[in-house]
């Protein structure tokens, strides 16, 4: 018998499937958030593993160091000229903090974001702003999965292209080792057009 | 609907109808979400009720556009603010020094207008950032160089007018000082051309800078008289090569000299380039290797200066030590090295020498990713936002910065002085800013000193220094150093001190704000100058 945690692995991983085929998402009568790109950080271990997973859920991974110069210059700006596309990460605030920027001059937003910070050597808060049914759904993958980090890719591999209203939860979760690993505060992120509802 | 202080939402509404009709209303921005995107990053007010911000944003497409913005802001009286890229972070970013201001976003204007290469020349709007006129430079294979600060995503319009500074030679370094030719705006809606821009069919408008008459550049400069919508730049040819090299000394009182010969290749042109002096012993230095553990434990036991000076001598770490940056030939480079080694070495008894960097040009994209400080090649980069970044040893960096950055004589008896008075005032005070009390050669023939504040989310801690910062622009007056640019919050107690024959400077910018903007509708308050209508009386 599935167990709850199964249920929501294979169900994200599902919808993170559809949305990499356009056919589907059809069938399903909405669709997902194509993502040019999922930028994840190597410095750090959790941003790894969320690319690992990512990957292995079809997305087309980069991962950039903090400094994401070489990132924007030579690959976003030049497709970002072209047509906004949406992209994704887990990485360093500065490193959102400079792709927010540079993202606002091609009419794109912030549309979710969560900080990830350990509180303690036991214990991660995370801090989720976004549109409701991924928010509500990273919500309880927090909390009932220790691999957060393949919630996240999971999640942002169906991340709807209509984002609806934006909520902000935060939760503290307690597992062994999670903050010690984690080791300092990293952002989740996903940038994209402009939709109907508010930035995060 | 946040609007401009004392005017009715309805008068508002109206006069944003205006502004679209000016612009098309998709380039009018009133909506909160948009109007986030003009806070200030790093404001030092963050989260506070006197937090500057926007009441709107209009972002014309021309300089036509630009003029019929600024017309009807100045037939009703709107407050405006114009911005380039807003990226001006640390100093103000894209909002408003008066809160409620319209900003004018020029973002759109960002058309890089001529290349000349053969005169290294360009003229470029305001939208224009170092990255674009980089990229334009390197797709059209052109043999020239832009200087940037850091990061590098910012106008070369904006920070030519806030006087900003690069890293390669003294005359591109000087974003101000290599600028020849403006267009401006002004306030009643007129378009003015400065320098030899005013001769319609001018052949020389970016080479010449003075044409006829007074010269009224610096004007605009800091200032709040005009909108810049044309900028003209003397650029950098592309050198042959590039060579640094570094010069170390192993007691206190070869600062002195060290600095006077520095000062010696700056103005003979030996060598040009932006640099610092770096203490290893006392505080690290860019690229030395970390310090041993016998070094942390001396620096511990506050140790005398003989006993710092012995540690120098018997473990090979410098004192002070200077990055020099050369360029040219390969063959002209390394002369100017050799030369600059003898000097030291004939004035410095013990002096040591290290060869740096050696490039010949053009590099590719993969060789240029690959260089780490970036800017003395002319470069862009957003490599400053890693610098401080998140890494297992500084794991909650701060959400920003400002900078407090006296301008001091290029001396080593000021270097030591002003070193002095901050570290006895810091004690005195119970503060610790950031960044290193060594001056850094930035603007010709004077150091600056750089001490650095976190932008917090916290009030209480921005609260604090604030209070700090407005301190320490006084203690530097009265030592006769001055701030060369400072963040809004400061703008009214920097401009403060510039106060000779009771504040005659400021008098007369007055007298010009009134007689240029009368309606003073153009960024109120901008390096201290307010218009008659928000004026407060001297005491």
């Amino acid at each position: 018998m599935s167990t709850r945690r199964e249920f929501i692995r294979t169900g994200a991983a599902i919808a993170a499937l559809t949305a990499l085929d356009p056919a589907r998402a059809d069938e399903r009568g909405d669709s997902s958030l194509a993502l040019y790109k999922v930028i994840l950080d190597l410095a750090f271990p959790s941003s790894a593993a969320f690319g690992r997973r990512a990957s292995e859920l079809g997305l087309a991974t980069h991962a950039s160091p903090s400094d994401v110069t070489s990132l924007w210059y030579h690959d976003l700006h030049p497709r970002w000229v072209q047509s906004a596309v949406a992209i994704a990460g887990l990485t360093s605030p500065e490193s959102l903090f400079c792709l927010e920027r540079l993202a606002w001059d091609h009419s794109m937003r912030v549309l979710f974001r969560a900080f990830h910070r350990p509180v303690d050597s036991s214990s991660i808060e995370h801090v989720l702003t976004g549109p409701q049914s991924v928010v509500r759904a990273l919500t309880s993958a927090y909390t009932t999965r220790d691999a957060w980090t393949d919630a996240t890719a999971e999640a942002f591999a169906g991340f709807p292209t209509a984002q609806g209203a934006l909520i902000q939860r935060t939760l503290r979760v307690r597992g062994s080792g999670r903050g010690a690993r984690l080791g300092t505060t990293l952002v989740s992120w996903v940038i994209g057009p402009i939709s109907k509802t508010t930035a995060a | 609907m946040k609007t401009p202080p004392g005017m009715s939402s309805e008068a508002f509404s109206s006069a944003l109808r205006e502004f679209a009709g000016a612009v098309g209303k998709d380039w009018v921005f009133t909506s909160d979400e948009d109007i986030r995107l003009y806070r200030d990053a790093y404001s030092p007010f963050w989260g506070e009720e006197d937090e500057p911000v926007a009441s709107a944003a209009v972002a014309p497409q021309d300089v036509a556009e630009v003029q019929a913005v600024v017309r009807i802001a100045n037939e009703r009286k709107i407050p405006i603010y114009p911005i380039s890229t807003g990226r001006n972070l640390g100093y103000g970013g894209a909002a408003p020094v008066y809160s409620g201001s319209v900003v004018l976003d020029l973002k759109r204007l960002n058309r890089i207008l001529e290349m000349n290469e053969r005169n290294a020349t360009c003229l470029v709007e305001p939208g224009v950032s170092y990255f674009d006129l980089y990229r334009h430079i390197r797709a059209n294979k052109l043999k020239l160089w832009i200087d940037c600060p850091d990061p590098g995503w910012g106008s070369l319009v904006g920070n030519a007018l806030e006087r900003g500074n690069g890293y390669t030679l003294a005359p591109y370094r000087d974003h101000w000082g290599a600028h020849a030719g403006m267009e401006v705006v002004l306030p009643n809606g007129d378009l003015v051309r400065t320098g030899m821009g005013a001769m319609p069919g001018a052949k020389t408008w970016q080479q010449f800078k003075y044409g006829y008459g007074p010269h009224l550049d610096g004007l605009f400069s800091q200032s709040n008289f005009g909108i810049v919508t044309k900028m003209g730049f003397w650029l950098m040819p592309e050198p042959e090569a590039f060579r640094s090299g570094t010069v170390s000394v192993y007691r206190y009182d070869d600062l002195f000299k060290l600095v006077d010969i520095l000062a010696y290749l700056e103005n003979l042109k030996v060598m040009s380039a932006t640099t610092r002096v770096e203490s290893p012993l006392l505080f690290g230095a860019f690229k030395a290797p970390p310090p041993s553990s016998e070094l942390v434990a001396l620096r511990t036991k506050n140790p005398s200066r003989e006993e710092y000076e012995a540690f120098a001598a018997q473990n090979d770490v410098p004192y002070w030590s200077v990055i020099l940056r050369f360029y040219g030939s390969p063959k002209v480079t390394g002369a100017h090295w050799e030369y600059a080694q003898e000097k030291f070495a004939a004035a410095i008894p013990g002096a040591k020498f290290r060869d740096g960097d050696f490039y010949q040009f053009p590099l590719s994209d993969t060789v240029v990713d690959k260089i780490m400080d970036k800017a003395p090649l002319g470069v862009p980069s957003l490599e400053a936002f890693s610098m401080g970044g998140r890494t297992p040893t500084n794991p909650t960096p701060s959400n920003g910065h400002m900078w407090f950055s006296p301008i001091i004589p290029m001396s080593g008896e000021a270097v030591q002085e002003c070193e002095r008075v901050f570290r006895e005032a810091f004690r005195e005070w119970g503060v610790n800013p950031l960044g290193l009390p060594l001056p850094q050669l930035y603007h010709e023939r004077t150091f600056f000193q750089i001490y650095g504040f976190p932008i917090t989310h916290d009030i209480e801690t921005n609260r604090k220094n604030r209070e700090t910062f407005k301190r320490m622009i006084k203690l530097a007056a009265e030592h006769g150093w001055g701030e060369y640019r400072t963040a809004p919050a400061f703008m009214d107690a920097c401009a403060d001190t510039y106060s000779f024959n009771n504040h005659a400077l400021m008098r007369l910018q007055e007298t010009l704000k009134d007689a240029i903007d009368p309606n003073g509708i153009l960024s109120a308050g901008r390096y201290g100058i307010w218009p008659a209508n928000l004026r407060k009386p001297r005491p």
